[in-house]
């Protein structure tokens, strides 16, 4: 039998005291929490604009931007153009472009539509149709109405899912690198 | 002694890990990258997709679309749990009832028949059936994993027999482990607590692109508890348990998994039967491989094969036993046009028992077998889009023991708009005999003898209301009435003189049982969620059959008295700060009846209220540190009555924990 356990109360307290004093030595130095969500998807926004390419004819000329664009309420709060500010995709520069509703959208290459623009999904599927644009979204009647790629949470963790074929129809490749992390979603 | 060694092992290797633990988080500072969001974007894709995110719909509940009684039990609420077992977790789904008999031995089952050998119940983990035909139950103390690498716990109340087959007659619990390319890098989760120590150790890697792999350790030990009585209940355990996983994506499409592990303890208990009350050690061994290949064509399409061997070692009183199987399990889902889709599968399984009898002395090993072919089908049928769905399936079995069973059910599906959701479901299930019940045996001169035995029938009915009044409410409603035929009873064999000389097994009880379960989710405030469950059972038994009035009055009351009526339980999850949290816990259990069922009168065990709490903390990406109290109200109290099993309960003490969790 083992003698400490007999004594609970002061066996545990100095266990607890010992970690107590780790940890503050591991707190000090460190400080990474969670991110907040749309920052997250933010960052996965502009890996998307580097690993998936456009046909060329998706810009007006050879210097035109690459546009990412948000229609509706901005739930970035700033947090995309943050993310996009002095970056570029395929040598060109990106920025950052807001529609205040579905019937003013504009000309852009990638566009995010967030869960609360679900009562407009089939009017944005209509100006988007057969443009060489990403739509990119995340309530879950995204992929049903149409949509290119859509976020969800798992676990705690942001992932996304990609439908290949409306995909395939905007005449965008995505590369197998981000191909191999997506889930596939097919009508 | 072994046992102190093991103790101090892990101790040892708790102080060091959590000196290594600090000194290399404060390192890593250096050159992490802390995180605003402008930074974020400077990550690799695999950095980002292991980023947690804070975000109120977290919790949340979606609204489920299952048509069944399901709870699933996530790595989150693992950790907040402060639970450190599987059969500790199950707890936290309503309507299953979870006794701990000793310090390694628990009796476990959704919607009454509990007791040591409760066979109601069947449990798979990754896809492999720890049920064993010894004495047609669940090896608990068997089913052990690094926690951190679960990936979720499905429990099902009800029966499961149309997709999983029969033994899952009053539930399943589905275990499913994370793949290795999400447990990538070393693990060290070392847990102390005044009744227990335990480490597991982990470390993940890769061979190439696309194949992953991991192995793991886990190695534990718990001191003896105590009886009502106060004396000490012999009950230690130590247990070695190993194993790895190797997940390879071949294509896109295609996934192959190969996974094994191997465990060794010893468990001491007291037995119960005879006269004397002897304290034993046994020692329970176990290996198994398994190997699976997943083909996903869509959402709606993919194909699964999958193949095991599973070795079980065990002293169980009365006999020695060595259960090999083997299975074979097949399973595709196509589409059949827009508005069905089809599941279909096939399997074999072929099972090897030998045992041998413990006293007096002799082993003179037996041989039983028994094999199973089975096949299923459902159809999941779209009569109103999004609206309306109805499934129909049934099983077909056939083994040596039962010949053909069919196992039909149904289940109707209604979501009239996506707060609401209404689902009915009716279906047969069938319990095969184990091995005690199926062969006669001779213990020193004891005889257990069995009648024509057959398989015990259930026809359940059940409905269930699921609702979502706002994004942070939901609640969860079932309500079942169950029918049972041929149940399994053992009458006693007397001698003229009325001396008991042995039991005999036959199908003469029936029952009915009916109840409800109900549980909640509020989230109260971004950092504060509370969730509560109830669930109420009444079992009513009787005789049946030419034989049925031998059966002894205890025996009913056994059945009807082994699950308490009502059980509640409340949680409070808070977020102190994004790095500090405190949970607590409340559970209540109601009175188990007073039954006198030889070799011993059994005692009351009273109701309890059950408080634990913790604190989590993660100070760094690196590292989670728990500590805590469970039964924070009495020092100790029994949750499981003697009447039940052939070993003696004790209680189930106060424990304070510490827990410490580093990753790299």
């Amino acid at each position: 039998m083992i003698v400490a356990f007999q004594r609970p109360g002061n066996c545990s307290a100095a266990l607890i005291g010992l970690v107590l004093a780790f940890g503050f030595t591991a707190d000090v130095c460190r400080g990474q929490e969670p991110a907040p969500e749309y920052a997250v998807k933010a960052a996965f926004i502009y890996n998307f604009t580097q690993f998936i390419t456009w046909p060329a004819d998706a810009f007006t000329s050879a210097d035109a931007p690459f546009i990412v664009a948000i229609v509706g309420n901005d739930p970035f709060k700033g947090a995309m153009d943050r993310a996009m500010e002095g970056k570029s995709a395929g040598g060109r520069p990106i920025t950052v472009k807001h529609f205040a509703s579905a019937d003013q959208i504009g000309p852009c290459h990638l566009l995010f539509v967030p869960a609360e623009m679900d009562d407009s999904l089939s009017q944005i599927m209509d100006k988007t149709h057969n443009h060489p644009v990403l739509t990119v979204g995340e309530s879950d009647r995204f992929s049903p109405a149409g949509g290119g790629m859509r976020f969800y949470i798992e676990d705690g963790k942001v992932r996304f899912e990609i439908d290949p074929d409306v995909i395939d129809a905007a005449r965008l490749k995505v590369s197998a690198k981000l191909m191999k992390l997506a889930r596939i979603w097919k009508r | 002694m072994a046992s102190n060694r093991a103790v101090a092992f892990v101790a040892a290797s708790f102080l060091t890990t959590l000196c290594l633990g600090a000194i290399t988080d404060a390192q890593s500072a250096a050159t992490q990258p802390s995180a605003p969001s402008a930074d974020l974007t400077s990550l690799s894709l695999e950095d980002l997709m292991n980023v947690q995110v804070t975000s109120v719909s977290l919790h949340a509940q979606k609204l489920s679309e299952a048509p069944a009684a399901i709870t699933v039990i996530r790595p989150d609420d693992i950790r907040d749990s402060g639970l450190n077992s599987i059969p500790e977790l199950l707890r936290l789904a309503p309507g299953m009832d979870v006794q701990q008999v000793n310090a390694n031995r628990w009796a476990i089952t959704s919607r009454g028949f509990n007791g040591l050998f409760a066979d109601d119940l069947l449990v798979l983990m990754d896809g492999r059936s720890v049920y064993t035909l010894v004495f047609g139950g669940v090896r608990w103390n068997a089913i052990d994993y690094p926690l951190a690498d679960l990936d979720r716990i499905e429990v099902i109340r009800g029966p499961g027999a149309t997709v999983w087959g029969s033994n899952a007659v009053n539930g399943v619990v589905n275990i499913t482990t994370k793949s290795a390319d999400q447990t990538q890098g070393l693990l060290v989760d070392s847990q102390l607590s005044t009744e227990q120590a335990e480490q597991s150790v982990r470390y993940g890697g890769k061979i190439d692109d696309n194949t992953y792999y991991r192995v793991y350790s886990k190695v534990g030990y718990a001191d003896s508890g105590k009886n009502t009585d106060n004396t000490p209940s012999h009950d230690e355990w130590s247990s070695y348990q190993g194993g790895f996983r190797i997940d390879r994506f071949a294509s896109p499409k295609d996934t192959l998994t190969l996974q094994g592990d191997a465990h060794y303890q010893q468990l001491d208990d007291v037995t119960n039967v005879l006269v004397t009350a002897d304290p034993r050690s046994d020692d329970e061994n176990g290996e198994n491989i398994l190997g699976r290949w997943t083909h996903t064509d869509s959402d709606r399409a993919s194909t699964t094969l999958q193949a095991y061997y599973d070795r079980n070692q065990a002293g169980d009183f009365p006999a020695n036993t060595q259960e090999d199987s083997f299975d074979i399990d097949f399973q595709n889902r196509l589409p059949l046009g827009e508005n069905q889709e089809l599941t279909w599968g096939l399997g074999a399984r072929d099972t090897e028992l030998l045992y041998g009898e413990f006293f007096p002395n002799e082993f003179t090993p037996s041989h039983w077998s028994d094999y199973l072919y089975s096949g299923f089908v459902q159809d999941q049928i779209t009569l109103l889009p999004n609206t309306l769905q109805w499934y129909l399936g049934t099983k077909l079995e056939y083994t040596r023991l039962t010949k053909f069973e069919v196992q039909p059910g149904t289940r109707l599906l209604w979501t009239p708009d996506d707060r609401n959701s209404v689902w009915a479901a009716v279906s047969r299930s069938l319990r095969q005999p184990s091995l005690f019940q199926d062969t006669t045996l001779d213990i020193g001169g004891f005889d257990s003898t069995h009648g024509d035995v057959s398989s015990e029938q259930l026809i359940s009915y059940e409905l269930g209301y699921k609702v979502q009044p706002s994004k942070t409410f939901t609640v969860d409603w079932t309500g079942f009435y169950n029918s049972y035929r041929d149940l399994i009873s053992y009458t006693p064999l007397l001698t003229p003189n009325f001396i008991p000389y042995g039991v005999s097994y036959n199908n003469d009880l029936s029952a009915h049982t009916y109840g409800t379960e109900i549980s909640a989710n509020w989230q109260a405030t971004d950092a504060w969620r509370l969730a509560a469950s109830y669930s109420y059972l009444r079992v009513v038994t009787s005789r049946q059959g030419l034989l049925g009035p031998m059966v002894p009055q205890a025996q009913i009351s056994y059945s009807e008295g082994s699950t308490p009526r009502n059980q509640f339980q409340l949680h409070s999850y808070l977020e102190i700060t994004k790095n500090l949290g405190f949970n607590a816990s409340a559970y209540y259990e109601d009175a188990l009846p007073t039954i006198n069922l030889p070799p011993q009168d059994s005692q009351k065990v009273p109701s309890f209220v059950r408080a634990d709490a913790n604190v989590v903390w993660r100070p760094g990406d690196h590292m989670t540190a728990t500590t805590g109290v469970r039964n924070l109200l009495q020092n100790r109290h029994s949750e499981s009555g003697n009447f039940n099993s052939l070993v003696q309960n004790s209680q189930a003490e106060r424990r304070y924990f510490v827990e410490c969790e580093l990753s790299y």
